[in-house]
């Protein structure tokens, strides 16, 4: 048997996410996959589900009914869920009955928040992936790249467990409101910026832009040019910051295009992306350069951190 | 890090990243050496591999850093044995165009650009053997080259906001052929009947980086047929 859930009001955006398209982008297809992998992670594992189990990535106020009794969670900064009207506790484990109506808010508009639902979600797998991607077209209920409309429902093979009640210490959570600089890999054509713009891009401050979106969010302050034009289209790495001629930088995400020709200063540290991802506009960055290896030495002792929790909770 | 053999610089794509750029003596040379490691590797695809992303002169490696750093991975790279066939291409297609195609039919401004006569044009264009230097912008999205200088024409002063599917198209010394329906800024010269994109595919783009091209003519009923087949 399957149960269901139809989406009443899907806010500013509701897109179907996953862990994103492995392997495919030396085909083209774009590495998408959740903006906030950790909330992403700590949702389904609030729900018992495999790591990678599709969940909604929601922007804005949403309203979901659910038509079966299931098991939900919903995960990001501030963030709230109410069921039936009720207040229900963030940050862990709801179990629902049938006919129960559920609304996910959060405080700050341009944040996002993960909600997952426990099972196997029936949703079309493209190239790997029920990734939502507008841009291709690709990924989603129908598999067409559309976000979740009002009145769309999902379907959902529940998991064989029980009923489990699972709560995530808030202190788990990235350091959303740090405004510690954010760790950045000095990479790609950063030798090639000269020794005075780098410093001017570790000494400013940068302010999120409203131009920005799953692709990359646009950041504005001092310009830091690097001269050169002509560059022949390469790979881009999640996180790279590439710089194009008005000398403003890009953040490049999850749904960034697979290959460019903007000469890039340095690729932000994993750990640091959630943060930036769930910076609004108006939001400032500092950049702090950082040795490739250590950046993995801080990486790894975070997610030594994530594992173990999940192992002995 | 040293570069070695072809690799003539190593630069760091953040912590889980490494970016290798190739010399020779022209873009074709550089992208078939290109062809080479990105083969090599995924001939025997290491456990820590996530993404080898080959494009003209450079090929992006993304690795699982829970599994590796960047000394692994470059300890494995200098050990690659490549197999280098200067210029081979990987696999052979010939691509059928049905030229001046209504939909997508640039053919003049192409004509007046260059000074050539169309049918000059479709013989310069069918002449060429293309190599795909690299695949994105979308997925399947195959960039070609080189155009004979001759033939070199620029981007359109204001792109087409739907480009048809299999679209054949020119741009500066590169080809291409749109997979999806796309907006666009390419001169377009025909149209193909080709399936060049499948999503549901295990290999969604038929062409592939390295892969060489060739085009030939078709009339219109040879297209119609082609596209009903």
């Amino acid at each position: 048997m399957t149960i269901s859930f139809t989406m009443i009001n899907p806010g500013f955006i509701s897109l179907i996410v996953d862990a994103g398209r492995t392997g495919m982008q030396e085909q083209g297809f774009s590495g998408s996959g959740p903006l906030d992998v950790e909330a992403f992670n700590f949702a389904n594992w609030l729900c018992g589900n495999p790591e990678g189990n599709p969940c909604i990535e929601i922007a804005g106020d949403v309203h979901i009914r659910f038509e079966h009794s299931a098991t939900i969670a919903v995960c990001g900064p501030a963030v709230s869920l109410a069921v039936n009207g009720e207040p229900a506790s963030e940050l862990a484990t709801a179990n629902l009955s049938a006919g129960d109506e559920v609304q996910v808010s959060q405080q700050l508009a341009g944040q996002r928040c993960y909600f997952a639902v426990q099972g196997a979600w029936q949703v079309p797998e493209i190239a790997g992936s029920v990734c939502t991607v507008m841009r291709e077209k690709l990924g989603g209920l129908a598999g067409d790249g559309k976000p979740l409309h009002a009145g769309d429902t999902i379907q959902v093979v529940p998991a064989a467990q029980e009923n489990i009640s699972r709560i995530l210490p808030a202190s788990m959570l990235a350091p959303y409101d740090s405004d510690a600089p954010v760790d950045i890999i000095p990479a790609y054509q950063h030798d090639m910026f000269s020794s005075r713009v780098r410093a001017t891009f570790y000494s400013s401050a940068y302010s999120v832009t409203p131009q920005s979106d799953r692709m990359g969010y646009r950041i504005s302050g001092p310009a830091i040019s690097s001269g050169f034009e002509a560059m022949r289209s390469e790979g881009i790495n999640c996180g790279s910051v590439q710089v194009p001629a008005d000398g403003q930088p890009i953040i490049m995400l999850a749904d960034r295009q697979t290959l460019g020709g903007y000469p890039k200063i340095g690729v932000i540290a994993p750990y640091d992306l959630p943060r930036v991802a769930q910076s609004v506009p108006g939001t400032t960055l500092t950049f702090n350069p950082v040795d490739p290896e250590n950046a993995r030495g801080t990486w790894l002792l975070r997610q030594a951190r994530i594992d173990n929790f999940f192992r002995n909770n | 890090m040293q570069p070695f053999d072809n690799v003539r610089h190593i630069a760091f794509a953040g912590m889980d990243g490494l970016i290798l750029y190739f010399g020779g003596k022209d873009v074709t040379q550089m992208n078939a050496a290109v062809s080479a490691y990105h083969l090599a590797l995924k001939a025997n695809p290491p456990i820590w591999l996530k993404e080898a992303i080959p494009s003209y002169d450079s090929l992006l490696i993304l690795f699982d850093a829970k599994i590796t750093d960047s000394h692994g991975v470059y300890h494995l790279l200098r050990q690659l044995q490549p197999q280098m066939s200067a210029g081979k291409s990987l696999r052979r297609h010939r691509i059928p165009v049905w030229y001046g195609a209504p939909e997508a039919n640039d053919l003049d401004e192409v004509a007046s650009h260059t000074g050539l006569a169309v049918s000059e044009i479709i013989a310069l264009h069918t002449a060429t053997v293309y190599r795909v230097f690299a695949v994105g912008f979308a997925p399947g999205f195959a960039y070609l080259g080189e155009s004979p200088e001759r033939l070199s024409v620029p981007r359109r002063k204001t792109p087409r906001t739907k480009v048809p599917a299999g679209a054949v198209a020119l741009a500066d010394r590169q080809a291409a052929v749109y997979p999806q329906m796309s907006p666009g800024g390419w001169q377009l010269l025909g149209l193909s009947p080709l399936t060049l994109f499948d999503p549901a595919s295990a290999q969604p783009a038929l062409l592939q980086a390295g892969d060489a091209v060739e085009f030939y003519e078709i009339d219109e009923r040879e297209y119609l047929e082609q596209v009903k087949a």
